[in-house]
């Protein structure tokens, strides 16, 4: 089968409107993608490499290429102990727009929750519940703050 | 954003939705007293009821009421997107998968949904029911993002699948 790069394109430009409208920023698509970016990247630190194999081998080719960008396979994963530290790390990770994109605890969980509501058409639901059952205590609630995805 | 607090409201809001505004932002909008709603509750101690108050071709919005522990089967269906939304009482939301090591299926995991929060499935791979495990009466509010034609039930020991038409058992037609 050929790659039809200009697929994986409009896919991942209809995505990303998607999302921008369920972060309440549809207007500005760039917000919506840093903040993708940055939560597929904080969810990565806290699987194994083999969790997160299995998670982005359910994903289109234009997921699995922002999962993976920038990836340094650990065999660890980063420890938190409270949601703060954890929000710490969000912001470190989305680097100088950090404080603008997730400014609160609360925004942090919310556009976590969004991200993978919207990524739930692709996730199966077993897989979602691994995912869930693999982060630490702090973080369970993340995929279920007020969407129960 | 303004609040809806009017069941006509909420249905001219969803009719007239703009396509940068999401289902869900508009459901998280949503402060209507639980009593607006009772007018449309119907009962049945046999099975839980299908309420629908609008459909639209992009939409339906239903109310789904449970007699204490009435429950759905499992299943999942055809369309895109669901947001549930309890309004009276709590439901608990059992979710499923094929069960990897054998036959039939395996649950994968449950939430309690009250009326803070939203449950989001997708059309993708979600099999679930729902149990009313309040100690009364309970009701969802169920947004289908297109409407729901037809939806499959799924036997838990045997994996059995069954396609079946949606039927309502009231059907309103809200302006």
């Amino acid at each position: 089968m050929g790659l039809d790069f200009k697929k994986f394109a409009t896919e991942g430009e209809e995505f990303l409107h998607n999302l921008s409208v369920e972060l309440n920023c549809a207007n500005d698509q760039q917000k919506a993608g840093r903040i993708l970016r940055t939560s597929l990247h904080a969810i990565r630190n806290h699987l194994s490499p083999n969790e997160s194999l299995q998670l982005i081998s359910q994903f289109p080719m234009f997921l699995k290429a922002v999962y993976v960008d920038g990836w340094k396979i650990k065999t660890t994963k980063n420890k938190v102990r409270h949601m703060a530290d954890f929000v710490k790390e969000v912001q470190n990770i989305a680097g100088p727009t950090g404080k603008g994109d997730f400014p609160t605890d609360e925004v942090v969980e919310g556009s976590i929750n969004t991200v993978f509501m919207v990524l739930r058409k692709y996730i199966s639901l077993g897989e979602l519940e691994d995912i869930k059952a693999n982060l630490p205590k702090d973080l369970k609630g993340l995929l279920n703050y007020d969407i129960l995805i | 954003m303004k609040t809806i607090t009017t069941i006509n409201e909420l249905t001219q809001v969803l009719k007239e939705r703009k396509a940068d505004e999401s289902y869900l932002g508009i459901m998280k909008r949503v402060a209507i007293n639980p009593r607006e709603y009772e007018k449309y509750f119907t009962w049945d101690d046999a099975h839980y009821t299908r309420n629908c108050l609008i459909k639209t071709a992009e939409f339906e919005l239903l109310l789904i009421c449970y007699e204490k522990a009435q429950q759905t089967p499992i299943h999942d269906f055809d369309t895109q997107d669901a947001w549930v939304h309890t309004i009276v009482g709590k439901l608990k939301e059992e979710r499923f998968r094929l069960n990897p090591g054998g036959a039939g299926l395996e649950k994968v995991g449950s939430v309690t949904i009250g009326p803070t929060e939203f449950s989001y499935i997708s059309g993708y791979a979600g099999m679930h029911r729902f149990i009313n495990t309040y100690e009364s009466r309970s009701v969802s509010l169920n947004l289908y993002a297109r409407p729901v034609e037809k939806w499959k039930e799924h036997d838990f020991a045997t994996g059995e699948v069954t396609e079946k038409a949606v039927s309502h058992d009231t059907i309103y037609v809200l302006p």
